[in-house]
């Protein structure tokens, strides 16, 4: 694939036409310091990263911190990826793994919120995050998925995980096995664990706002 | 009853909220502002040290080695402190000694 085609993929937004074997392609290219191979993989991949890490984060900024670090990572450590799997599968694995490492990060410092909310002005408490409204969702669902975004927060790791992969990214759950490193089957598990852990705090939810 | 049947269905429909939506898209220009970050290199050495030592895992390494250097030096000089007086003590005999005996 000559420069020029790729360059017309990327102008036409048609990432799905980009084959494993152009992004193989691709990926050696970028191995060699080819800067133009890596505008491609960033143009023809940031939605990707970008929808993964909003709906682990709900938040868009830090979204978008998460996936301009996911490039500079993809950009240092290109010459780590062996092809073993698919590229999208490895760009999943480090959105997910930057994902987490902020919200570990975040959920440290909420434990000392009540630290900052007595240093901080006015006594605000600034460590509750806002309602979060995904710009993918349908208007007239708005709400609901916003109150569903807030059970999604509560799951455990490893059930936010697979369920947002899933649901909001929409990765069959061979790929999900292999971005989590774990079997079909514990996927399955951990996603059937979600709806029911989400059921249960919905139902909890509507019983206080009836 | 009919309370019950209501929460369950507002379960269902939230459960469903999330079907057919589209993906968000990544803000315009984030490939300028993401080569503006890598030429900026903002993360020094000095940033990656510090935010390396931050880590809890690390600083809890740090802590205990330092508590076990710090043990270990307490304990030598208790140690040495037991035995100075030790050889104090006989110092002090000897020296008794010597200056009581008329004749040694």
């Amino acid at each position: 694939m000559s420069i020029l085609e790729t360059e017309r993929l990327m102008t036409e937004h048609e990432e799905k036409l980009i084959t494993r074997a152009d992004e193989s392609y691709l990926v050696e290219r970028l191995k060699k310091g080819d800067e133009s191979a890596f505008k491609l993989i960033v143009e023809t991949r940031k939605d990707l990263v970008f929808n993964t890490a909003l709906g682990l984060l709900q938040n868009a900024e830090d979204a978008e911190d998460i996936t301009q670090e996911v490039f500079i990572k993809v950009y240092e450590s290109v010459h780590q990826f062996k092809g073993e799997s698919a590229f999208s599968t490895w760009l999943y694995k480090i959105a997910v793994t930057k994902s987490l490492e902020l919200i570990r990060s975040r959920k440290r410092k909420k434990r000392f919120a009540f630290i900052t909310g007595i240093l901080g002005e006015n006594n605000e408490l600034r460590h509750d995050p806002p309602e979060f409204h995904h710009p993918g969702v349908q208007l007239d669902n708005r709400e609901r998925a916003a109150t569903l975004f807030n059970s999604i927060s509560k799951l455990p790791e490893n059930q936010r995980v697979a369920f947002t992969l899933h649901k909001v990214e929409g990765v069959p759950y061979q790929e999900i096995s292999e971005i989590m490193q774990v079997s079909i089957s514990a996927v399955e598990s951990l996603i059937h664990r979600a709806k029911n852990n989400l059921r249960k705090d919905l139902e909890i939810y509507y019983q206080k706002n009836r | 009853m009919q309370q019950q049947e209501d929460i369950q269905r507002q379960i269902d429909l939230t459960m469903g909220s999330l079907d057919g939506m589209s993906k968000a898209e990544a803000p315009a220009f984030l490939y300028t502002r993401l080569m503006a970050r890598m030429e900026s290199g903002t993360d020094s050495i000095w940033t990656r040290s510090l935010s390396f030592l931050a880590r809890p895992a690390v600083a809890l390494t740090i802590l205990f080695v330092f508590l076990l250097i710090n043990g270990y030096l307490i304990m030598t000089s208790l140690n040495q402190t037991e035995e100075n007086i030790q050889q104090d003590y006989v110092a002090q005999q000897i020296s008794y000694f010597d200056t009581n005996s008329p004749n040694p």
